[in-house]
């Protein structure tokens, strides 16, 4: 067994194991939420370093892309949080980058904010579009974003923070969940944090300064002192060594595997830290290091439901209807906009229960027929279907399914829909 | 405390076509699974959000009683009396029969031996059975669960697709229904049968297993049930989700699944203002489905086998605050019902003794009932609980009459 440090350093096609169409699938998976064999294809003929690169890019929309976008912003009303998940949905199926739609997702798991609560879904579609857009950057501004953010002010009480009266919600999540973990900091800490981000208050869906109700008195805040406000708690608590390892290890078990282990998580709180908190940096890292290769972290974690809609939608290259793709994902215990609490979804195993098990199997049933609930247009795959089966197992698992299964699929299956549907419906394909 | 949401009909079903449970594929599965004998079976109903124990199990007698809640307070009058001292509140009236059959337990001051008055925490000691801080994330049943050897479900989450940390054990996930639309399943292309594949990597070790495990019982659970519709569903008599979710737990226990525990909630009870209105709502919709739980499976021929108990994480302060509701609290009463419960109140009268801020205090540790539910079920309470928790004998093991 390497070191933990060692398993964060680059994977060296040759050296360390190849990178073939295995490795390759396995980065599409994790990186794109998935995608076809070409897609595939082209990341072995760009080789490793590069095919991170490029996966991990986030420019501006161009071209038809674009033009989509554009349609998408003149057809969302206001409002609607049903058309605000299925621009979202669009978005991940259509984005040519869609690592920016996946760590997006990333954080909206992680500063979970809820439409519940919140009540207004042009709130929520501009926290969204806050967390698209400095997701990439560095944490310290994304932590501040978070913090003026006229969403997460509503969720956790902001307006309630006041100077006389600190409210203590934000703080505390800040450093339990947002950066720290929970057992890093004191009380203490929690109550003089509040009083730093007391009068950061929502009025008319905007940020607003409250000075009146700013406490700008002394406080003393993970070691830090003085008169210290919200700017000044984040980077007291980026300072402390808990949240490197804290976020980082989230990452981690977002893009390589649960339970990354204490001596692990240091490691990795180390390398987001001298990436400078710059978590694009940091997530190239992790897509190109040797854990991630490693057998253990092949197919090791269980799909998400948004993961599983949109990586299978990706990988088979039809086209659905985004709105009821996007209540298939609520059907499956995922509701964008709507996560169950603070602490985000559980995810893993949590995901998979008889009711969710059962939507899973009524998705796959649904992508697989053209037309029907999902509005699916198929890809005109005209192959025989032994290719057909072949390329779709690969590209979802690897082809890690027992041989008699593989038989089956094809032996007893007289139509493409009942093919795909039948794959699709694999215990196997809950895993990515 | 919040309650359960999300469409209540399958988005995708809504749409599409539904496979018609006559031509089903999985009509074999259903044929295949082995119908159980008829074992006990534990129906673990929550209250959640601290329900007033005061207001459910009405002290009338007692002066300092009216005195601390002139606004909540029930009239003597209209309480149902059950002793000289305690009566039922009205709007639980539909228990009154099942009393009078000697089917129903009414036990007091029921609580952990260090109450708290966080919901959160509370939930935990329940639900784990265990005063560990941080809780241990195996529930007391989901310990419970792996004496049983009958039956590849041996426990259901039945109303709500939330997890309970009180099933929450080593065997894996435990299958949740919310509702019956949870079972249905859209017609599948002609192709290969999904049931059989889904248990592709059956035998294998490891969770992959448990997963293809848990995809055939969920469509084995389905094929059993997918021909049943909503209406049939509820109990007779009934409106509000308790009864349908009751009348749900009433056809898997007729179904002879194999299933031990199912596991309800209520939500609703955390009633900090206004209390009367919603309380009493409550009361009447969990008086009047508990009634006719008991009846269905009474009819079913299940009566004898079953038996459920009925609690919440705390009562409420003795006193009503200043927004005519109740502040989180201490003990409050634990009701078990069935035809094996041994009819009668237990525990000690509540003392209400005390300043404006006090408590119910806890007089009999809630392991004990437990003890009491575990040995019915044909298992070592020792095993479960961690210390030794006396049993009431309230169970008897077999019929009374």
């Amino acid at each position: 067994m390497p070191a933990s440090s060692d398993q964060l350093l680059p994977y060296r096609p040759g050296i360390d194991g190849p990178f073939g169409r295995t490795q390759a699938n396995h980065l599409l998976r994790r990186s794109s939420f998935g995608g076809t064999a070409a897609e595939r294809d082209a990341l072995l003929d760009q080789g490793l370093p590069a095919a991170v690169e490029r996966l991990t890019a986030t420019p501006e929309p161009s071209g038809a892309f674009a033009d989509e976008l554009q349609l998408l912003d003149a057809l969302t009303p206001l409002e609607d949080a049903q058309l605000a998940r299925a621009a979202w949905v669009a978005r991940m199926l259509h984005d040519p980058h869609p690592f920016r739609e996946l760590l997006t997702l990333f954080w909206h798991g992680h500063f979970a904010t809820s439409i519940e609560k919140v009540g207004r879904v042009r709130l929520m579609q501009r926290q969204v579009a806050m967390l698209r857009e400095r997701g990439p950057g560095s944490l310290r501004a994304l932590l501040s974003a978070v913090a003026h953010d006229p969403a997460m002010i509503i969720w956790l009480d902001g307006n309630a923070n006041r100077r006389h009266h600190p409210n203590e919600n934000f703080a505390r999540e800040l450093f339990e969940l947002f950066t720290l973990g929970e057992g890093q900091y004191a009380e203490a800490d929690v109550l003089e944090a509040a009083r730093a981000f007391s009068g950061w208050h929502e009025s008319g869906g905007r940020f607003r300064f409250a000075a009146g109700e700013h406490d700008d008195g002394h406080k003393q805040v993970l070691g830090a002192s003085g008169t210290l406000d919200g700017e000044d708690v984040i980077d007291a608590a980026l300072a402390h060594p808990a949240c490197g390892e804290h976020v980082g290890s989230a990452l981690f078990a977002y893009l390589v595997r649960p339970d990354p282990g204490p001596e692990l998580r240091r490691s990795l709180g180390a390398l987001y830290r001298e990436s400078d908190y710059d978590t694009r940096s940091f997530c190239r890292a992790l897509l190109q290091s040797r854990a991630f290769f490693a057998p253990e972290s092949r197919l090791a974690l269980v799909r998400s439901p948004v993961a599983l809609a949109v990586g299978s939608v990706r990988s088979l290259g039809i086209s659905v209807d985004s709105r009821a793709l996007a209540l298939a994902m609520a059907d499956m215990g995922q509701s964008l906009l709507a996560p169950p609490s603070v602490k985000g979804w559980d995810g893993g195993g949590a995901w998979l229960n008889t009711a969710t098990l059962l939507a899973r199997a009524n998705l796959a049933v649904a992508l697989a027929q053209a037309g029907g609930p999902l509005g699916v247009t198929p890809s005109g795959d005209e192959r025989p279907l032994q290719r057909v089966r072949d390329e779709l197992l690969d590209l979802l698992v690897d082809g890690a399914v027992p041989g008699w299964v593989s038989e089956r699929l094809v032996s007893e299956a007289n139509s493409h829909a009942g093919l795909l549907a039948a794959i699709l419906s694999l215990p196997e394909v809950q895993y990515a | 405390m919040s309650t359960s949401r999300g469409p209540t009909r399958r988005a995708l079903l809504a749409a599409g076509a539904l496979l018609p449970f006559s031509t089903s594929v999985f009509a074999r599965a259903a044929g295949a699974l082995s119908r159980s004998a008829g074992e006990r079976v534990l129906v673990v109903l929550e209250l959640v959000g601290g329900n007033d124990g005061l207001n459910t199990l009405v002290p009338f007698a007692d002066d300092r009683y009216h005195r601390a809640r002139p606004v909540i307070g029930l009239d003597a009058g209209r309480v149902r009396p059950l002793t000289a001292s305690m009566g039922l509140s009205p709007a639980l009236s539909d228990l009154e029969p099942i009393w009078d059959r000697g089917e129903l337990a009414l036990i007091q001051g029921v609580g952990p031996p260090e109450s708290t008055r966080s919901h959160f925490r509370s939930r935990e000691i329940w639900h784990t059975a265990r005063m560990d801080d941080p809780a241990p994330n195996v529930g007391w049943l989901g310990r419970a669960a792996s004496a049983f050897s009958s039956g590849s479900l041996p426990m259901l989450r039945v109303g709500a697709r939330e997890a309970s940390l009180a099933l929450a054990g080593a065997a894996g996930e435990v299958p949740t229904l919310a509702t019956l639309s949870d079972l249905e399943l859209l017609e599948p292309p002609p192709g290969p049968q999904l049931d059989l594949l889904c248990g592709s990597t059956l035998g294998r070790s490891g969770s992959r297993a448990e997963l293809a495990r848990a995809m055939s019982e969920a469509r084995q659970l389905s094929a059993q049930l997918s021909g049943l519709d909503e209406a049939q569903i509820r109990l007779a008599g009934t409106n509000g989700g308790l009864g349908r979710t009751l009348g749900l737990a009433a056809r898997l226990i007729g179904a002879r699944l194999g299933t031990r525990v199912l596991y309800v909630t209520h939500d609703g009870y955390d009633t900090h203002a206004r209390q009367l209105a919603s309380q009493s709502a409550n009361h009447r919709e969990l008086g009047q489905a508990l009634a006719a739980f008991c009846d269905q499976l009474a009819a079913q021929g299940d009566g004898s086998r079953v038996v459920t108990l009925v609690f919440s994480e705390f009562g409420r302060r003795v006193a009503e605050n200043a927004g005519a509701g109740t502040d989180h609290g201490a003990g409050g009463p634990v009701l078990l019902l069935g035809q094996r419960v041994a009819g009668g109140m237990l525990g000690d009268d509540p003392d209400l003794e005390g300043e404006l801020d006090h408590d119910v205090p806890v007089t009999l540790d809630f392991r004990r009932v437990y003890a009491d539910v575990l040995t019915w079920l044909g298992l070592d309470p020792g095993a479960v609980l961690p210390g030794h928790h006396e049993g009431l004998s309230l169970l008897a093991p077999s019929p009374r009459r």
